[in-house]
Order: structure tokens, then C-alpha cells, then sequence
């Protein structure tokens, strides 16, 4: 197999538009689906429809974690191809996404389902034939026999909380079959994207993609606006304060993900220390950006402030209390045994399962997968070598909260080595402003949030502004390794499930 | 157990003294802005449209700060929610107002010692539903204001909405409205609840939220900052809370 046909790109690197090359679609097929058994992971599949035709161009993504680049492949199709997604499982929400756009049908792949039902697609008749499109509305294979029953939740849940609907397919108490709805907070940002009459607008619009991911999201555009524009040099003070809120970012949301966890098996304590710790970590962004998300902080070229010794030192100072508190509250819960029992042996996904649906992240890391962009993919603008935090083998609600406790503790020991190197954070924190995009360029982008990789690709017109773009939250990939979790377990596992996971509705929305 | 009090007695008593003292809000906080006589405002810099020639809209504002380069000066007034759409504009010239407070409301009579909330989150990024739930943690505590958050709209008083609410979300928050029982009261919690915010010109949502249901308050911010949103809660219900 001529694996060179691919076009490859690193992370923040742009080539000329034309050089994505298009071959047969045999040989598309097979050229990506061997290379994702070879170890490459799915980022993206997605159509886009050719000009004045009823043909569509079939775009891959790829990343090569070995020879730490991307790989892109195109094909054409028409109303119809043999689906990638019963070879390669990582496909399938990504078929699910291009069959509800375009009206096309993968055949193969039984049982496809729309994935946001989004109203006015314009595809009549559309993939499914439907008459009217309502959200969740969609048909799931029923179990059969008298005890067998289907329970529903969703879109309003109980808590503060995201909208999407979840119905599980029961026999007695025990799941048979999880199936995710979701759709509910799309409120079309892509198309709000690519509208926007500037690049900045475009990165406001960019940050509230998925909103516990504000940092990373930027961060990723503005990366990817770099490489658009030629590459620009992002100075060691901007690449550094990207990398602290970023890594701010995870210790508050690794910390709200155990916190919740805590509450979940009624475990108080920590439960409520974390509650309170994670916003002590939000403030501290919020001495960065003003924003306790990071809203506006990481900028094309670096970030938008320095910081002087006396904010470094409050950071500091802070930090060296919050983060002994916050080990200290992990700790109690990871030492109580009725906590790890519950945790324990509950919502496996397996590795091999892992591995074939593409699971990315942190619960990637906790089936034992290597995957880790700020390893595989190192960002453009140079990094301090990133820690990779190891994997756990057992999958389950207790591996992910290993992962999520480890990670965000040493989340903390980064952010105080760059404090503490004496690195000059109050100047030349951001390079001269980007120029514009160059014309016909074609990049992607990859930033490892929280969560796990963030995927941005976009093509620029022949003025240099965006006439293409997408957008892929780690969730995408992740919400599948909730529906096998679920399997065999009991419907009242599903919040500590859910949780485990703590994915985003709206980053999958859009 | 000994090891959960001693846990107890090391983590200390963490909830801080807002409403009885100001909030600690960062150095960067961006408060409610004011504009001043001589300057000279440039909307193109805005990127929701909140930003006119005199004046800006608070409700479409995300506190960006992009138009701080053409003289709007943000302060640590943190007291944004209002009880009417009109008074979140402010105007070019006008010095900071006076915060209202109203003790004579449907709100402050039914639900002064008691206010429970089903929040709906209705598209929008979830940032508004995090800083909500944060008032919920022991850092903030509401439950000691007597503000709760309650599963059943049938138990609610009040629905907070956040986000531009979706197309695919217009039902299912018109349901939950209509199983709550009268009398209900509706907060429109961050600028896309109020007016759609960035995603105002988007063809896939409904807001602004007053012209699905009658608001009865509106909290800005994108998200509105958890001392924003709390204190906006107690002079919801009749309260007045902290000072800058
Ligand atoms: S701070 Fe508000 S008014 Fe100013 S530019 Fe940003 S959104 Fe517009
Ligand atoms: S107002 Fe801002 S923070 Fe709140 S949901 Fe909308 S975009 Fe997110």
C-alpha cells in the first residue's frame, strides 16, 4: 500500500489548498482505514459538497501519533458509498454527521441515526425521510419479551445541566442498551464562523464552542490562524501563559469532574472541598483574563496580558495552598473504601473497545491507550515538554477518576515549574499581530483540552478569508464509550457513568 | 469518620462573607461599563452589536472589552441585573446609577425567605450553568440566602434560562414553563438568554428570551460572575446585597 499518497501536515502547519489530493474511492477507503488499524487516530471525516453537482468530496483527517503529524486523504462520492464505519468504528458518529448534512447514505452501516437533527439541513428528502424533524425523535431497536422496557430521560434533566436525551432499552433494572441523543444546544456556530466579519470575532465565537473549554479552543485557533497566515512565531512568555491557563483550565475541570463524582456516591467531603477548590482555580484564570473561563485571553500571536513578579507571586502563593487542599481532598476520597468500591469494576469500556470507536483523552488514557495530543502532536508555537500522565488498564469509573486526579495534579507542578523558572511573563507575550490569512491554504490544529483533542481544520478562499471550516470536540469521539459503559449495568449507575465521562453537549452540538 | 472531621478541620470554614461584604473579584474584572462624554465610540469593534454610537447594550454584551481601545471604561460595579430590558443600556455621559432595589414585587412577596429555581439550560456554551452551579458550593453557599435549585418545575418559583435558546430547545423549555405552577417568575441569566449574544444572528435559535415569556429579571455577563449572579438573585427577591 503507497501510504504517500496522503497529505501530510504537522500540528499548525498549512500547505496549498490543491495539494489535498483526491484519489478512487477503493483506494480512499482502504488507504484509511489501514492506517487507522496501523495506529493512526480518526480526527475527522466529513463531505463537502462540489459546486453546481451531486457529488460530494470525502475529506479524512488523520493523525499519525508515531510520526507525529496529520494526515489528509480525499475521495469523491455520490449518493451513496460503503460505509468506513463497520471496519473502523471511530467512523461512526462522523457518518452519522455526514448522512444527516448531506443526504448521503454509507451503506453498510445499519441502523445509522441522525446525529444533531438539525431542522433546515435543505436535504429534501432527507436521508431518513422524514417529514418533520424533531429532536430525539428518532427509532431504537427494542428489546423484546414482557420484563423488557425502555426508559427515556432527557432533554431537561434533573440537575443544572446540559440538555440531551439518553434512552436505555432495559431488562429489569439491569441496561441493555444505552442509545445518545444529542442536538439540543445546536445552535449552528460553524455557519456563525465562517460569517463573521472578522478573525477575532470568529475566535469570541470559537471559545463558546464548548465553555469549560474556553483556553484550549483559542488556543487551537489562534494556532490555526497562525499556520494560516504563514506561520508566526509565538514568543516563549506568550507559548508559556498559553500553556498555564490551559493547564488551569483542566485542574479546575478535573476537579469539578471528581467533585461531582464525590456527590454521586454521596461521598460530602470532598464533594464540597472540590466544589469550592475548582472555583479557587477558576479566580485564578480569572487574575489572567479577567474571565474565569479564559474568555479572551489566548490571542493569534500569544495572549492578550503578561503577567508582572507581584501577580506571578500571588499566583504562586495561592497555588501553594489550593493545590495541598486539593491533593488532600483526592486523597480522602481515593482512601475511603466504600468509595472505591463503587467506582470499581463499574462502567468498563474495554481497550480493545477503546481502540476501535477512536475513545481520545483522558478516558482514552484510562483504557490503557496512548493517546495524548501534547504528546502525539506537540503545538506549533513549542512547548515545555508535556507530561504524560500514564494510563490505567481497567477502564472503568475508577480509572477515569485516576486519570482525572493525576492529570490535574500534575497540571499543578507544570504551571508552578513556569512560575518558578523566572521566564519574564510581563513582556513580549504576544508576537506583532498576525497578518491576514494567505489565500487557498489549507491547515489543522490540535490542542489536547481537558478533556482530549481538540480539532480544527480549516481552507481559506482565494481573498484569504475562511470558506471552510470544522470543528471537532473530544466528546465526539468520547459519547460512544458511554453508551458500552452503560451496557449491563444498572439504570441508577447512570450518573457516576455519565459523570466519569463528564462530556460536552454543546461541543458535539455545535 | 475521625478522618472525615479532621479532613474537615484542615480544608476550614470556606464560605465567603458576600452579601455582608463586597465580593473578591479579580484585578481584570470587567464590571458595568461606562462611557465617557468625550469619547468617541467605535461599533465595528464589537462583536454582538451591543456597542452604538452613545451608548451600549448591556444584555448583548459579553464584556469582551475589545471596545476599552475606544474609551469605554470598565468598573468593579458587579451589580448588572436589572428589572426591566431598558435599564441594561448604558448611555454615553451617565455616570454609574444607583442600583435598584424593589421591595414591593410579585417576587419579593412570594419568594423573599424562599426562592426555589429550575434552571434550563436552552443552547448557549454551558459556562452560564457552571457559574450557576457554583453558587451552589460551599464557596457561595445560596442555600443559606434561601435560594435553592429544585428538579421538578412543580416546585419551582422561578426559571432561570440560560443560552439563545435552540430551536431544538424551544419545546421542551415551553413544557417546562408551562408545568410550573402560577405564579412563576422567569430570570434571563447571561447575554445569550437576553438577547442571543454572540449567536444572535444565528438562523437555529429563538431568543431573545422576553419574546418567548415574560421575564420578570435579567442578569448580564457571558457567563454573568457567580457575585454577580447572587447578588442579582437576593434583589430578585426583594434583598439588596454587598457594596463595590
Ligand atoms: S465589551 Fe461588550 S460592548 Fe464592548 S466590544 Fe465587547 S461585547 Fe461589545
Ligand atoms: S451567555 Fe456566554 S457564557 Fe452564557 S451560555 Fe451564552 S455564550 Fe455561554
Amino acid at each position: 500500500m503507497n501510504t504517500n499518497i496522503f497529505l501530510t501536515l504537522e500540528n499548525g502547519q498549512s500547505a496549498d489548498a490543491g495539494m489535498l489530493a483526491g484519489v478512487e474511492f477503493n483506494t480512499f477507503r482502504s488507504a484509511v482505514t489501514t492506517a487507522v488499524k496501523n495506529g493512526c487516530r480518526v480526527l475527522d471525516l466529513f463531505a463537502e459538497k462540489k459546486d453546481n453537482s451531486n457529488i460530494h468530496k470525502l475529506i479524512c483527517i488523520l493523525g499519525d501519533p508515531v510520526r507525529r503529524c496529520f494526515k489528509l486523504l480525499s475521495t469523491d462520492v455520490g449518493s451513496s458509498y460503503n460505509a468506513l464505519t463497520p471496519e473502523c468504528g471511530a467512523f461512526r458518529w462522523f457518518e452519522r454527521d455526514i448522512a444527516e448534512r448531506t443526504g448521503i447514505i454509507p451503506s453498510g452501516f445499519e441502523d445509522i441515526k441522525p446525529l444533531r437533527f438539525i431542522r433546515n439541513s435543505g436535504i429534501h428528502p432527507d436521508a431518513w425521510k422524514r417529514e418533520e424533524i424533531l429532536p430525539g425523535d428518532a427509532v431504537c431497536k427494542e428489546l423484546g419479551g414482557s420484563s423488557a422496557h425502555e426508559v427515556a430521560v432527557g432533554p431537561v434533566h434533573a440537575g443544572v445541566i446540559e440538555p440531551g436525551h439518553f434512552r436505555f432499552q432495559c431488562f429489569g433494572e439491569e441496561v441493555h442498551r444505552l442509545e445518545i441523543f444529542l442536538g439540543y444546544q445546536h445552535r449552528n456556530i460553524e455557519k456563525l464562523i465562517l460569517s463573521a466579519p472578522n478573525n477575532d470575532f470568529a475566535l469570541k465565537l470559537i471559545e463558546t464552542v464548548s465553555g469549560d473549554s474556553s483556553c484550549a479552543y483559542a488556543w487551537c485557533f489562534s494556532q490555526l490562524l497562525e499556520a494560516l497566515s504563514g506561520g508566526v512565531a509565538v514568543p516563549p512568555a506568550g507559548s508559556a501563559l498559553r500553556i498555564i491557563s490551559t493547564a488551569l483550565e483542566r485542574i479546575a475541570n478535573n476537579t469539578g469532574t471528581l467533585g461531582a463524582l464525590a456527590g454521586d456516591v454521596a461521598f460530602l467531603p470532598t464533594s464540597s472541598f472540590c466544589g469550592r477548590i475548582r472555583g479557587e482555580y477558576l479566580n485564578l484564570t480569572a487574575e489572567l483574563a479577567g474571565n474565569r473561563f479564559g474568555r479572551g485571553y489566548i490571542v493569534p500571536g500569544g495572549v492578550r496580558y503578561g503577567i508582572d513578579r507581584e501577580v506571578t507571586k500571588k499566583i504562586l502563593d495561592k497555588m501553594e495552598k489550593v493545590d495541598r487542599e486539593l491533593e488532600h481532598a483526592l486523597k480522602l476520597m481515593f482512601d475511603t473504601p466504600s468509595v472505591l468500591d463503587r467506582f470499581e469494576n463499574l462502567g468498563t469500556v474495554s481497550g480493545e473497545d477503546a481502540a476501535f470507536y477512536g475513545i481520545t483523552g483522558a478516558a482514552g488514557r484510562a483504557c490503557g491507550l496512548k493517546c495524548d495530543a501534547r504528546h502525539d502532536f506537540p503545538p506549533a508555537s513549542g512547548s515545555i515538554e508535556p507530561y504524560i500522565t500514564g494510563t490505567a488498564n481497567a477502564g472503568s469509573v475508577l480509572a477515569r477518576a485516576q486519570i482525572y486526579q493525576r492529570e490535574a495534579l500534575s497540571a499543578t507542578v507544570e504551571i508552578k515549574e513556569i512560575l518558578n523558572s523566572g521566564i519574564d511573563l510581563n513582556s513580549n507575550y504576544q508576537s506583532a499581530p498576525a497578518a491576514d490569512c494567505q489565500p487557498n491554504r489549507i491547515a489543522v490544529s490540535v490542542i489536547e483540552a481537558w478533556r482530549g483533542e481538540v480539532m480544527q481544520y480549516a481552507v481559506t478562499d482565494e481573498n484569504g478569508k475562511i470558506k471552510f471550516f470544522r470543528c471537532i470536540d473530544p466528546s465526539l469521539h468520547n459519547w460512544r464509550a458511554l453508551e458500552l459503559a452503560m451496557r449491563g449495568t444498572q439504570i441508577s449507575d447512570f450518573p457516576i457513568c455519565n459523570k466519569s465521562f463528564n462530556l460536552s453537549y454543546c461541543g458535539v452540538d455545535l | 469518620m475521625f478522618r472525615a472531621l479532621s479532613a474537615r478541620l484542615f480544608q476550614g470554614y470556606r464560605t465567603n462573607k458576600f452579601p455582608a461584604a463586597a465580593p473578591a473579584l479579580p484585578e481584570r474584572f470587567r464590571g458595568r461599563p461606562v462611557i465617557a462624554a468625550d469619547a468617541k465610540l467605535d461599533p465595528s469593534c464589537c462583536p454582538t452589536g451591543a456597542l452604538g454610537k452613545d451608548c451600549l447594550d448591556m444584555g448583548r454584551c459579553i464584556f469582551c472589552g475589545n471596545c476599552s481601545k475606544c474609551g469605554v471604561v470598565f468598573t468593579k460595579e458587579y451589580r448588572l441585573g436589572a428589572f426591566d430590558r431598558s435599564s441594561l443600556i448604558v448611555k454615553q455621559g451617565e455616570e454609574l446609577p444607583e442600583v435598584v432595589v424593589k421591595k414591593d414585587t410579585p417576587m419579593a412577596k412570594l419568594c423573599s425567605k424562599s426562592l426555589k429555581i429550575r434552571q434550563v439550560s436552552a443552547g448557549g456554551c454551558s459556562a452560564c450553568e457552571l457559574d450557576f452551579n457554583v453558587l451552589g458550593t460551599l464557596a457561595w453557599d445560596m442555600g443559606r440566602l434561601g435560594i435553592q435549585v429544585v428538579a421538578s418545575p412543580r416546585h419551582a418559583d422561578c426559571l432561570l434560562v440560560t443560552g439563545p435558546v435552540s430551536k431544538n430547545m424551544l419545546t421542551a423549555l415551553k413544557k417546562t414553563y408551562d408545568a410550573m405552577s402560577e405564579p412563576k417568575f422567569v430570570i434571563a441569566n447571561g447575554a445569550c438568554a437576553i438577547s442571543g449574544g454572540l449567536f444572535a444572528g444565528s438562523d437555529e435559535i429563538c431568543a431573545p428570551l422576553d419574546e418567548i415569556m415574560k421575564v420578570d429579571f435579567y442578569v448580564p455577563g457571558c457567563p454573568p460572575h457567580p457575585a454577580v449572579l447572587l447578588e442579582a438573585l437576593v434583589r430578585f427577591k426583594g434583598g439588596s446585597a454587598g457594596a463595590i
